[in-house]
């Protein structure tokens, strides 16, 4: 299954003639009316999604004097980009970093996510191409085993895990983000295998014939044939670790130099709330949506698409 | 096993006879399939990797977590010998009458209460699969725009659960919330015990359902056409092509989206612990602990356990996360069940 024939199947379907169209007169009004009323619907849902949003956004232009001085939500405020300097000055861990929490927060997300996201990534491929090209005794037995195993739902020890990671000492480090990431996911395989599958193994016999080794395959012939199955996996695993908050919230044991962009988000909403602050702190929470919206707005297609091959990750 | 495969390859040579070189390199291949060779020990390595990270990470912490529930230990230090607790974190955790003269908490009632509220947000996963079954319907007739449509819908999937709460608290804020000026009222809603669960379901009601749409656009583009003419020439209405033609088609789609949903519903946390954060006293949950989930609840249970390191805090804390897992594991089995019955009936 790829990208393109998803979207081929789905053009296929645009292509067919719309199902039901005998030309009495009396359907056809009574479609006009059912246009309306699914578009009123959708329209409907667009605002419950949207006007949260603008009502966030309109707050985070507002100015603390506006604020205080209405005591009141201010549907168009008098332009201001104050709050979102405020993000940057008026620093919720006072300064305890040297540098802005936000900023700091940022980058602590961005390496955070990537490191055991890029490397999981590899080290998942690698078991994939195994599973997918390679011959080993007990091979398919071991993957049912694998897959098996990975359908336990195991996220209600999700916090219960903190016992073992204080029992090495690895709490209040970054350590329990990274380390168990750098494994790979036997999901992230099962998926990427599926993938594998679908490229001949004629092509890697050719390739080793002419004196490829098998990490040269795995490096220069499998992951840029399979960049579509990879991206999708990547696009998910770094929506989920860059919104995660309760990993980060549980070992990170307010170490403030660590602070990732959402327990920074957190902070500020504790820190500010009923101080006439809370401008700031609709700021902060844009300036932090906005990163992923803005990747999001370049690449839609990618991540919808993404989502329907790949089944997304949580 | 080498035997078998050994008589397969020589079938294969057999029927190969035509091109030699392809079957002398076949039967070199098929003859290495069943052997150790240094190249099928390092594959074997390759392909027990997300395995053996599974192992140490998840293994080590059911093992722990479960010898936890039995025993009372120091969690910073594990040197200091574990103490039989004669099964006192179950009886903590379920029997609202055991009062024990040391144990100030009463860890029960917490349990009892936070394990209704979990129920109800895992149930709100109905709405959200409602919701997106309905709109990915609408989109499904592909009118003018339902693609801007459905990348519209996508947006809140991405934003994060802290920033999602921190909107939902604003606009439900007591003094400066949208929702307060629209309707004239002045009620501090986030202090308003009976308004915390449902406002924790509608932030999850408004995240969840975009995951769902864009799923389901696949699955409604893949049924048949063909069906559908075949109703509309039996004089089919719009619902009944829906209830007897759509519906079914999309069912393996709307299974997974409710197992892994009912899933994350039992597992809530940030959402809840941003929206009703804890107060003071014996409000760990919001007002009135309306907004305790179990994962709440472990989490509270650990963070208390490192000030009070005697106490039998960890294992309460062990004990809800099993029978957190129980819950998961029982609910996906259910629907698992139900699903297969499904399929029975349809083909």
């Amino acid at each position: 299954m790829s990208t393109e024939t998803l979207q081929a199947e789905m053009k296929g379907t645009a292509a067919q003639p719309a199902p039901a169209a005998p030309c009495a007169a009396k359907p056809k009004k009574r479609k006009a009316v059912g246009k309306i009323i699914g578009y009123t619907i959708l329209i409907i849902y667009c605002l419950f999604l949207f006007l949260p949003m603008y009502t966030i956004l309109a707050t985070s232009f507002t100015s603390q004097f506006q604020l205080t001085s209405t005591m009141s939500f201010v549907w168009w405020p008098e332009f201001t980009i104050q709050p979102y300097i405020d993000v940057f000055e008026q620093d919720p861990y006072a300064w305890s970093n040297g540098i802005s929490s936000f900023a700091l927060g940022f980058l602590n997300t961005l390496w955070i996510t990537l490191i055991p996201l890029v490397v999981g990534l590899v080290v998942s491929g690698l078991s994939a191409y195994s599973f997918s090209k390679l011959e080993f005794p007990g091979k398919e037995k071991l993957f049912v085993v694998e897959v098996f195993m990975s359908m336990i739902p195991l996220g209600a020890f999700g916090i219960i895990s903190y016992i073992f990671y204080s029992m090495i000492g690895w709490t209040g480090t970054v350590l329990p983000l990274i380390v168990p990431g750098l494994f790979g996911s036997v999901g992230t395989m099962f998926f990427l295998r599926m993938y594998f599958d679908g490229v001949p193994k004629q092509i890697f016999e050719a390739a080793r014939i002419d004196g490829l080794g098998q990490f040269g395959c795995f490096f220069r012939m499998m992951i840029p044939l399979a960049v579509p199955a990879f991206v999708a996996q990547f696009i998910f695993g770094f929506v989920g670790g860059y919104n995660s908050y309760m990993g980060p919230l549980l070992y990170l044991n307010g170490q403030d130099e660590y602070i990732t962009l959402q327990l920074f988000l957190s902070r500020v909403s504790t820190v500010f709330t009923g101080t006439g602050m809370e401008n700031v702190h609709c700021a902060a929470a844009v300036l932090g949506m906005l990163p992923l919206i803005i990747i999001y707005c370049f690449s839609q297609k990618l991540f919808i698409n993404g989502i329907a091959v790949g089944g997304g990750k949580e | 096993m080498t035997d078998r495969s050994e008589t397969i390859a020589a079938e294969a040579d057999v029927s190969a006879i035509e091109e030699p070189a392809v079957a002398v390199r076949d039967r070199n291949r098929k003859k290495k399939k069943g052997k150790w060779t240094l190249q099928s020990v390092f594959a074997l390595v390759l392909a027990l990797l997300p395995l053996i990270g599974f192992v140490i990470f998840s293994g080590f912490t059911l093992v722990i977590s479960f010898i936890a529930m039995f025993f009372n230990i120091n969690i910073y230090d594990l040197t200091d010998p574990f103490v039989w607790n004669n099964f006192r974190a179950f009886w903590l955790v379920f029997d609202p009458n055991y009062y024990p003269n040391d144990f100030a908490i009463n860890v029960s009632g917490y349990f009892y209460k936070s394990l209704g509220i979990t129920f109800w947000i895992a149930c709100a996963q109905l709405i959200s699969l409602t919701i997106a079954i309905g709109i990915s319907w609408l989109l499904s007739k592909k009118w003018r725009g339902s693609n801007v449509f459905m990348v519209l819908f996508f947006v809140p999937y991405i934003c994060s659960g802290v920033a999602v709460s921190l909107m939902w608290r604003w606009v439900f804020n007591g003094n400066f919330g949208f929702i307060n000026a629209i309707f004239g009222t002045e009620i501090d809603w986030l202090n308003e015990p009976m308004a915390v669960p449902w406002i924790i379901i509608l932030a999850i009601v408004w995240q969840a359902p975009g995951y769902g749409i864009v799923m389901y656009r696949a699955a409604f583009a893949a049924v048949d056409p063909a069906l559908y003419e075949a109703a509309s020439l039996d004089g089919a209405n719009e619902w009944q092509k829906f209830r007897y033609i759509t519906l079914p088609s999309i069912s393996p789609t709307t299974f997974y989206l409710l197992i892994a949903g009912v899933g994350a519903g039992l597992l809530t946390y940030d959402m809840a612990a941003l929206i009703a954060p804890q107060g003071w006293g014996d409000n760990i949950g919001g007002p009135e602990n309306m907004g305790l989930t179990l994962m709440r609840l472990v989490y509270w249970l650990i963070g208390d356990s490192v000030v009070r390191t005697e106490d039998a805090f960890a294992s309460c804390a062990s004990v809800i996360s099993w029978v957190l897992f129980l819950f998961t594991g029982v609910a996906s089995m259910i629907l698992f069940r139900i699903r297969d019955r499904r399929m029975k009936d349809v083909y």
